[in-house]
């Protein structure tokens, strides 16, 4: 009776994880088989849809796009946010205040975030290239620039998200116990050396979960995508989360995207499982 | 309060004021679990049924009359409509009882489409774009009007030239699907501080692009700082709002006329593209493409004295702080071909009674008051010519030269560019190649390779996929 209960009570949850998430999981699967127009029945076409898409320039374009946001956004990322933490970690007066400010760009809707960065790369007006014109550097057109346009929207991702990883490396930073940096410094370590022998392999395994979150999440890197350049000047921002969106919502060709869906998912998964197998190599293990 | 929202037992022993630990349903007995929790359910779905009926537009159906249910896009003018539509005709029409919906522009399409798809209607009669019009009549969403449209209204009273996109197939010979009411063309907007500057004479209707370079040539100035640069044109970058025309009307073609493939390697587009491309990368009177930036921005800040654009971007310059005019485009080696868009009224096919949907759709497009007609469809020119010409459109704010727009219809040649996958081709392949094409990146030729090959995959996979 008591099972029954709880069954119940976890019915709502599960119905709707069944309904909307596995549901539409497995259904995606079959419909990436299918030619599929939103009004039209699925009309089976066998791999077809995966045939051409690898046979795609745009395609390949597309996923070259992405990787090259993600080697560009997820190490600074990281470096970005454990450079937060470390600065920010002391307990001393006021800190809490720093804190703050550097995790306010995480709650600020991104695509207000994102229009904003957008006026600030504006190659004529924009605060950025103003601010460069001090420094004697004529800054390039950020946004219009094919070679530039994805970096600018990594670095604005970087500013967007560098303070949710530094809580996450501010709690790892805690966990550290300080008997060994004591005990280094008694010996005469350097700072750096302390941070180099002890900080980093102590706070690998939270370096290891960051760098998982985050290389997932820079895959799917849209919103910046969507509202600061559409995929352009070119294609030169086109990544793949967009692409199946255009695809899917735009063009309304379901099975093609379902077909995108699924190669972005054996894409992220692979990334993923490599870094599951290289993790021995360098995350530290107490 | 507190106390009933926790459970059904505590609300009982709190209304006897006996409220104590053990009232907590984690305390409870197995069987008051579940009767918790039964009622707990029997609440949320008696919440939930609250919830569901006091969401939506309340509208209360009257007794006897036939009801209709008009749905449409034009939310900040859902008053304008209610005065100036609905409320006249449901007094001309006592036994027709009209439901309006307005729905926001950005959910239109997709809520018509997901309509569509599952076999069901928004309402009886739909307003619909003419860019996802046809995927609409593919799918028989609405029914043929060609009878109706027969028995009631004549040819002479439209511009019929903005009808085949609403024929089924954008063919002449398709059935009718929906009653076009609006229509635009793309048109020559100008900045009139900006000509009074440079001295140069305002375009008219009788310019040719010779005229328009020279006059752009004119306009531009040498400034290097940004902030009092002026570029004579303002470019499309391929978003179809002044590229399609220029290109037509200079002899070249996007698309075959049966639009079954691409006509992007011709001689003569090449050559119509080179000279477009040649405004920036020649003749330098024009910026180059800006994706960042929203079309029309530079000439909305003062930045551009001419842009060829979509008709409907005197409603976004209603407020600039510039005199400005619109005029038709100039003509080119082919004359004036000009891009038409428009909207047009449609009656689906779960509407229960067409004859009283037809009666609203005919009212709409022919409004008896004449007002209100320039607010209701974005300022667009109406189709019905008796209300193009009336003073109440000419006369409308803001004030533009609209007679030149409609006398397009007698010289120009307006044609569409909608084919299936349109927007598939357009955005993948059209503009980023022309704006690569426009910024220097690649050559004319190499672009337009590239979006000839897009178009022609494009529309194969659409026709092997009907």
């Amino acid at each position: 009776m008591k099972s029954r209960a709880a069954y119940l009570y976890l019915l709502p949850i599960l119905t709707g994880l069944i309904v909307f998430t596995a549901g539409p999981v497995l259904a995606s699967l079959g419909l990436s088989f299918t030619h599929y127009e939103i009004g039209e029945a699925p009309k089976f076409i066998a791999a077809a849809n995966y045939s051409e898409l690898l046979h795609s320039d745009l395609f390949w374009r597309v996923a070259q796009n992405t990787c090259y946001y993600v080697v560009l956004y997820v190490p600074s990322s990281i470096l970005v946010s454990l450079g937060l933490a470390l600065l920010i970690e002391p307990r001393i007066r006021g800190i809490a205040f720093f804190r703050t400010l550097y995790f306010l760009p995480v709650i600020t809707s991104i695509v207000a975030a994102a229009i904003i960065w957008s006026w600030m790369y504006n190659s004529d007006v924009g605060l950025l290239n103003y601010l460069l014109s001090f420094a004697g550097i004529s800054g390039p057109k950020w946004l219009q620039d094919p070679h530039w346009a994805l970096p600018a929207i990594a670095i604005m991702s970087v500013w967007k998200n560098a303070g949710y990883n530094m809580m996450i490396f501010l709690a790892g930073l805690a966990s550290i116990p300080k008997d060994y940096h004591e005990a280094a410094r008694l010996d005469g370590s350097s700072a750096w050396s302390r941070f180099r022998h002890i900080t980093l392999p102590l706070l690998s395994p939270v370096t290891f979960f960051v760098l998982v979150v985050t290389t997932i999440g820079a895959f799917q890197v849209f919103e910046q995508t969507f509202v600061m350049t559409n995929g352009g000047p070119g294609i030169s921002t086109l990544t793949l989360s967009y692409y199946i969106w255009q695809t899917a919502f735009k063009f309304f060709n379901l099975g093609g995207a379902s077909a995108l869906g699924y190669i972005f998912f054996v894409l992220v998964m692979s990334v993923t499982a490599l870094q599951f197998l290289i993790r021995r190599r360098w995350v530290f293990q107490q | 309060m507190r106390f009933e929202s926790i459970c059904h037992c505590e609300k009982i022993e709190a209304t006897e004021g006996r409220f104590n630990r053990r009232s907590n349903p984690l305390f409870q007995p197995r069987d008051c679990v579940v009767r918790n929790y039964s009622a707990s359910l029997r609440n949320f779905f008696l919440a939930m049924t609250v919830v569901m009926v006091g969401c939506g537009d309340h509208h209360s159906l009257s007794p006897g009359k036939i009801h209709l249910k008009l749905v449409h896009f034009y939310l900040d003018q859902k008053d304008t409509w209610q005065h100036d539509v609905i409320d006249p005709f449901q007094k001309a029409h006592p036994g027709i009882d009209v439901e309006v919906e307005a729905i926001p522009f950005g959910l239109y399409t997709t809520k018509i489409e997901s309509a569509a798809a599952s076999g069901t209607s928004l309402g009886d009669v739909v307003l619909i774009d003419d860019w996802f019009g046809q995927d609409l009549f593919k799918r028989n969403y609405t029914i043929p009007l060609d009878t109706f449209y027969q028995r009631d209204l004549h040819d002479s009273d439209f511009f019929t030239q903005f009808f085949t996109v609403w024929r089924k197939g954008n063919v002449p010979s398709g059935p009718l699907m929906a009653m076009p009411a609006s229509g635009g063309v793309t048109a020559l907007v100008y900045n009139k501080d900006l000509f009074d500057k440079a001295g140069v004479k305002y375009p008219d209707s009788s310019w040719t692009y010779v005229d328009f370079l020279e006059a752009a040539k004119k306009l531009t100035n040498n400034a290097t700082d940004p902030a009092k640069k002026i570029w004579g044109i303002l470019l499309d970058d391929g978003g179809f709002t002044g590229v399609d025309t220029y290109i037509y009307s200079n002899g070249g073609k996007i698309l075959s006329d049966d639009k079954m493939r691409s006509t992007m390697m011709e001689p003569t587009t090449l050559a119509a593209v080179q000279s477009y491309v040649d405004l920036v990368q020649k003749e330098h009177v024009a910026p180059p493409p800006d994706p960042s930036q929203v079309l029309g921005q530079q000439f909305l800040f003062g930045h551009a004295g001419m842009m060829l654009h979509i008709d409907y971007a005197k409603t976004e310059l209603a407020h600039a702080t510039f005199r400005w005019d619109l005029t038709a485009p100039p003509r080119g080696s082919a004359g004036l071909l000009d891009r038409q868009n428009g909207q047009a009224f449609g009656i689906t096919r779960t509407c229960s009674d067409p004859d009283s949907a037809w009666e609203l759709i005919k009212w709409i497009v022919t409004l008896p008051s004449k007002q209100g007609i320039n607010d209701l469809f974005f300022s667009a020119m109406p189709l019905y010519k008796p209300l193009a010409y009336s003073a109440e459109f000419l006369d409308g704010e803001p004030k533009c030269d609209r007679r030149a727009l409609i006398a397009i219809n007698n010289y120009g040649h307006l044609f569409t560019l909608i084919t299936p996958g349109w927007q598939e081709w357009r955005d993948h392949g059209f503009v980023p190649n022309m704006q690569d094409m426009l910024a220097g990146r690649t050559s004319v030729h190499a672009g337009c390779a590239a979006i000839d090959k897009m178009i022609d995959e494009v529309l194969a996979r659409n026709r092997s996929n009907p």
